[in-house]
Order: structure tokens, then sequence, then C-alpha cells
């Protein structure tokens, strides 16, 4: 963090922070928490401002904070402080703030070009904090094959796929996934699996099961058969204690297709219309049945909903990505 | 040896039985209400009768009528084999308008009615009269029969000794040279295959039909208890009619109870 001491203001007038945020997630929304405030060096807070922010992939963004008009002369720390699940990145820069008295017109204007650049350095040095602070925290936190398919992103915008079989292997080792297995996804809200699937979908046939109706999913019905998990009697759809119609329709599936990818989404569903053992049995039989063919089966779980007992058989049955 | 079988016409089922059932044999379908007994052994017959062979439904319990109204409702073709029935008015409601003799019969026979026929005063017994039907049906060529079902049989006559008179019935469709399929209905519940607990020994062949229930929904189940002279398969399989395409199903169970 840099400090500048030149940058000065008066009570009553507006400090200028210009933030530039970037999502190292790589896909999908992240809503960050932005705390801007104004502290002095007893640890006092003088101002402060919050928000949440959608973060798409990078998000540059300015905001002024009103300094008190009462605020006594002296020297202050104005902090940012960007919260993203367990992360948080912080910055913050020292500035003065005059007594009005001495607050002549072209100082204003000059001072506040020195505010501005001072901002700048606060963004800089915000980003760098926030990037080294959220890359660390996803190599901490993420599996290794995520980690690592975070980092192959980067790999292949180096080496874009020429045929569809390569698109097909890079979008295979993204992922950490292998030909003819079975592999867990383990996934809170389901946004990972589905997100993933659609990824993989766009260069392999799919199949998706999932409870919600997986028509509102938005993929492409020329590359991807859907089957809703419901209790309802409509089109393509399977009860969820109709088990073996679940089995019979992935086995019909990777028959037919010599290299697909299944999205099984919605165990706790299928749990709650047969029971833990059946889902078990069904996951080996399926295991067994694509061992010799090309293609792969994902599970999404959340580990929350299941027992420990049964995330550790599942765990001991299959790979976890 | 070659063992002569002949086809269920549901392509799982003749493979769980390694390709049907023996000829000559007599078999139990066995299970409880809503189990798709009587379904599943006129299914057999109307396959039997599309091979070329001829057949019979002999009921004591639903009337003509009301089994081939049933049968038309699941989506069997009578256009494709010749219908034939005691009950003329079934007959004229579901024959296909000028149907080929050439092709194999499949008879419904009303029991019902051959004794409305006799009277009340008279003394009937529906074993004799199932016995007499069946000897001069097998003058013009019977193959393969179902009667349905054995506890009406129980019912409406009386057996001096259940055991000797229907080890004398059976030995009675073996010599006819018939292919036999006894519809039983047992109790939910009852974990005995028939009615006095000792027909599964004398028979050939069980098949067991049973309800099972899951947390949603009830799925039929079927397993071969038994089939002599068949290397058949001993899995318990999931029974469905698929209403869609108007067949059977079986795959195996997966559910674990």
């Amino acid at each position: 963090m840099e400090s500048s001491a030149s940058k000065k203001i008066f009570p009553g007038e507006e400090l200028l922070l210009e933030v530039n945020l970037f999502n190292m997630r790589g896909f999908g929304s992240a809503d960050v928490s932005v705390e801007y405030s104004i502290k002095d060096f007893k640890g006092n807070v003088v101002a402060t401002e919050n928000e949440i922010l959608a973060v798409e992939t990078q998000a540059k963004f300015s905001r002024a904070l009103l300094v008190p008009s009462d605020l006594r002369p002296g020297n202050y720390i104005a902090l940012v402080k960007v919260t993203y699940a367990d992360s948080i990145g912080l910055s913050s820069d020292v500035f003065e703030v005059n007594a009005k008295t001495i607050r002549l017109y072209s100082i204003q204007i000059k001072d506040y070009g020195f505010i501005l650049l001072g901002g700048a350095v606060i963004i800089i040095a915000g980003i760098i904090i926030f990037l080294r602070h959220h890359f660390s925290y996803v190599k901490k936190k993420m599996p290794k094959a995520k980690a690592d398919a975070i980092k192959q992103l980067g790999d292949e915008k180096a080496q874009r796929p020429r045929t569809a079989e390569e698109k097909k292997e890079m979008l295979l080792s993204r992922y950490g996934l292998e030909k003819g297995r079975v592999f867990l996804v383990r996934d809170k809200n389901d946004k990972t699996c589905f997100a993933m699937f659609k990824d993989l979908t766009s260069a392999f046939p799919g199949l998706v099961i999932a409870r919600v109706n997986p028509a509102t999913l938005g993929y492409s019905k020329d590359r991807v058969k859907f089957i809703w998990l419901t209790e309802r009697e409509v089109k393509n759809c399977i009860n969820p204690s109709d088990i073996e119609d679940l089995y019979n329709e992935i086995k019909k599936f990777v028959k037919k297709q010599k290299e697909g990818i299944v999205l099984l989404q919605g165990i706790n569903y299928i749990i709650s219309g047969t029971n833990f053992k059946t889902l078990l049995r069904t996951l080996s039989l399926l295991k067994d049945e694509i061992s010799s063919s090309s293609n792969v089966i994902i599970v999404s779980f959340n580990q929350n909903l299941l027992g420990k007992e049964e995330a550790e058989k599942l765990k001991s049955e299959f790979n976890e990505i | 040896m070659q063992i002569e079988k002949i086809k269920t016409g549901i392509d799982k089922l003749d493979e769980i039985l390694d390709g049907g059932i023996p000829k000559r044999h007599t078999v139990l379908i066995t299970g409880t209400t809503g189990t798709m007994k009587s379904i599943l052994g006129f299914q057999i017959l109307y396959q039997s009768a599309l091979e070329g062979m001829n057949a019979a439904y002999i009921t004591l319990e639903q009337s003509a009528m009301s089994i081939l109204t049933q049968m038309s409702l699941m989506g069997y073709d009578f256009s494709k084999i010749t219908l034939d029935s005691n009950d003329l008015r079934a007959l004229d409601s579901f024959s296909a308008k000028g149907q080929s003799k050439k092709k194999a019969l499949l008879s419904v026979v009303d029991i019902g009615l051959i004794r409305k026929k006799q009277g009340k005063s008279k003394k009937f017994s529906w074993l004799s009269a199932i016995k007499s039907k069946l000897s001069e049906m097998s003058k013009k060529r019977t193959d393969v029969i179902v009667l349905d079902s054995l506890n009406a049989l129980y019912h409406l006559d009386k057996f001096e000794d259940a055991r000797v008179d229907l080890f004398h019935l059976f030995e009675f469709l073996k010599d006819l040279g018939l292919t036999s399929f006894l519809v039983n209905e047992t109790p939910a519940g009852d974990v005995r295959y028939s009615q006095y607990g000792f027909e599964h020994y004398l028979v050939d062949g069980v098949i067991q039909l049973a309800l099972a229930k899951r947390e949603l929904k009830v799925k039929r189940e079927l397993n071969i208890v038994k089939m002599r002279y068949a290397d058949h398969m001993t899995n318990i399989y999931v029974f469905q009619f698929d209403r869609k395409q108007k067949r059977f199903v079986i795959s195996e169970k997966i559910a674990v109870d």
C-alpha cells in the first residue's frame, strides 16, 4: 500500500475512490461485499459505506465517500475492504484533512487531482491484494482438479484446440475427467455441475437427469437429452422411486453414444424415493456398465444433505473432482 | 436332448426362462391381487396363437366379455389371430371382420356360461365341466391353456382330498398334451405360493408375481421360483406394462429393500 503526503482534502468534501475487481473463479457471477471507510489513527471509524456487487469477470467503478464536515484536521486512513465467501481483500491509504480556513479554490482543484491519483493508487493496490488473496484462497480451498481446471483455462487460451477431438480432450482435461468412469462433484447449489455440463456438452452429446426441470437450464436440445426427476407424470420424466427406469435410461444412452456425458443431479430426491443403498447400488452398476466405454457420468452431491457415513461410502466408491 | 419350449412373447422373460417354458409343463402363476397374473397368462396364450398354436383361456371368474374388453384396452390386436368363445356376444364384439380361419385359434371359454345352461336344479361339477370342455377341445387340437383361477375352482367345487384331486387334474392336463398355466391368487402377506401350500410340489413351474411398496409408489415384481428342465434365472425382476408402447417391460430389480 502506498501513501502520499500531498493528498489533502477539506471537511465536507468527497473523497473519490476508484476500484477494479477481478473474478478469478473464471466462470459464473460472484457476489462480493465492498466496505468503504475512513478511520483515524486510533481506529475510530468516522465515515463508512457498504454495498454488494456482482462481479462477472471484472468490475471497475468509482465511489465518492463524504468526509464529515466537522472532521478535525489531521491524517486519516481510507479503507476499502472486499469480502467474498471466506476471503477478504483490504486496501488502504493515508490522506490529510486540512482546516477549512486554509482552503483556496486553486488548491482545491489541484488537490482533487492528487486525490484522484491517490484513489488510483488505492485501486491498483486493491486489485493486487484482492487477486493475490483470492487466488491463494482458490488454490487452498478448491480440490486439486478444480484448481488445475482453472489454471488450465489460462493454458488453453494459449493453445486453442484445432479439431473436435482436441476440444473433447481439452474439456475432459479441464475438469480432470476420464472416459469410462463415474465422478462425484461436490456442489452446494448445483451451479458448478450445471456450468460444467454445459461446457462439456459443447463438444459431447449429453444426458441430464435433474431434480430441476432440465428444460429451464438452457441446454441445446440437439446435443442434450433431458429427463426430469419428478413425481409428475409428464413427458421425459422419471419418478424417483423408479430407479430401474433411471438406470435403464442411462444404460440406453451410454450404449448408444460412443462418447457421452451424463449428469445426474438430485440424488437426495432419489434417496427420498428409494433409499441410500439403492442409490449406491445403482451408481455401482453404472460404474461397471460404463467402465469399458468412453462415456463419463457426473454425479452432483451436496455433502451437507448426506450423512457423513453415506458421503464417505460414495467417495470410497467413486472419484471426486 | 432338445426341450421344446413355448415363448411368452416378452423378450426378457424368455431370456430369464432360458428360452421359454417347456411344452407340456404345468405352471402355477401365483401372486397377490393386482399383480397381472391373468394378463400374463393371456399374453402367453396370445403369443402362442401368433406362433400358430391353438390356445384357450378357461375362466371361472371374469366373463369372456370382461376379459376380452380388458385385453383389448391393453392393446392386444385380435385381428392377428382367430378369436373364439362360447360367449357369442363377446365373440361378436371382438372378432375381426372376415378373420381368416387359417390363423391359430384363441378361445375364451366361460365355464360360468356352461353352468348357466345346465340350470340351477342339476348338480354341477365345475371340475368335470372343465375336463369335459378340454377333452372336447383337444380333439380339435389345443396346445396351451390358462385356467383362471384355482381359487375359484376350490371355492366352487368341493375337493374330497385336494392333493389327490389336484394331482389327477394336473395329470389329466399332461395326458391331453397341454402346456397349462394355473392362475392362483394368494392373500397379501401370505408367504405360501398357493392356497393349500402343496400345489407348487405338483406343478413343473412356479412364476411368482408380487407387489413391492417403495417410498413413493408400488412396483410389480416377478421371479421364477422353479421351472423344471430350464436353467432359469432366479433374480427378482421389475415387471411393468408400458401403457404407451402397450407391451410388458421386465428389468432387473435394482432397488434394495
